[in-house]
């Protein structure tokens, strides 16, 4: 399992937020896109969730498709699994958006790399 | 707006008044919903207001969402449920929420309890709502 203790330490836990940001923007940059976060994962008067749900959220305009990553621990996830779903927006506008639960090992690290890249160029996850 | 009038044509009488229903609810400052979704289960229960859903009609919601479906889908999500409850106890004590979507997932399965605070803000704490109109009264006065 890949920063283990992401849970208990705010600074690995940070560093596992820029690591699927850092994954994320290679993606979305070979294709040219830029992408936008669309939720703060906080709560109002700015305390974090800390909680890996989600650890990481996206939003690309140009293809008008979303994703949300849902890291938690092992006796409480899948060790992974994906589903789609839809957000609706302040505006009551809607984007489609692939949502992904997992442990993050090496080999759902790879999992989840391949379903981001297919769900945004290709609109689904093969 | 055109979006929603486009897509009550062609829908049958009970969707039209749930596009309806959505329109006017649409209106209000503080929306969202509340849901027991996955494996089939498609059940929630709504908000839309002018002021912040407190966390105590919060927690109502939930409960009358649990209510609402079967009692092996509540049990299917029982674990989900209660940590959907203390999700909104903790965000009443941090200032409530702004728009966000949590997901509470079952292990093995894609049954899901999940709340979305589509706009304005929810589950907070009484006396917020009482600083906030406090202060609404003080500006207008």
């Amino acid at each position: 399992m890949l920063y283990s203790d992401f849970l208990e330490n705010y600074t690995t836990y940070q560093e596992v937020e820029r690591f699927w940001q850092n994954l994320f923007n290679r993606i979305v940059e070979q294709n040219g896109w830029y992408w936008q976060s669309w939720m703060k994962p906080a709560f109002s008067n700015g305390t974090p969730f800390f909680d890996g749900n989600p650890i990481f959220n996206a939003y690309v305009p140009e293809i008008g498709r979303g994703v949300r990553i849902l890291q938690v621990e092992p006796e409480e996830s899948d060790e992974f699994s994906y589903y789609f779903d839809a957000v609706e927006m302040p505006d009551g506008s809607t984007f489609p958006e692939l949502v992904i639960s997992l442990v993050l090992t090496e080999e759902t690290k790879a999992q989840a790399e391949e379903a981001i890249r297919n769900w945004l160029i290709e609109g689904e996850v093969i | 707006m055109n979006l929603q009038l486009n897509s009550i044509k062609g829908l049958g009488t009970h969707e039209n008044f749930d596009v309806l229903t959505h329109i006017t609810m649409s209106k209000k400052e503080h929306r969202g919903r509340i849901q027991a979704q996955g494996e089939g289960l498609e059940a929630s229960e709504s908000w839309a207001q002018d002021e912040p859903l407190t966390a105590k009609k919060g927690l109502g919601l939930l409960r009358r969402l649990k209510k609402k479906i079967s009692e092996a889908d509540a049990a299917k999500r029982e674990k989900q449920f209660h940590k959907a409850e203390g999700y909104i106890n903790r965000a009443s004590q941090v200032g409530g929420l702004d728009p966000h979507k949590k997901t509470f997932k079952k292990k093995d399965s894609d049954a899901r309890v999940e709340i979305e605070i589509l706009s304005g803000k929810a589950f907070v704490s009484f006396l917020v709502i009482l600083i906030l109109l406090f202060w609404i009264f003080k500006l207008k006065g």
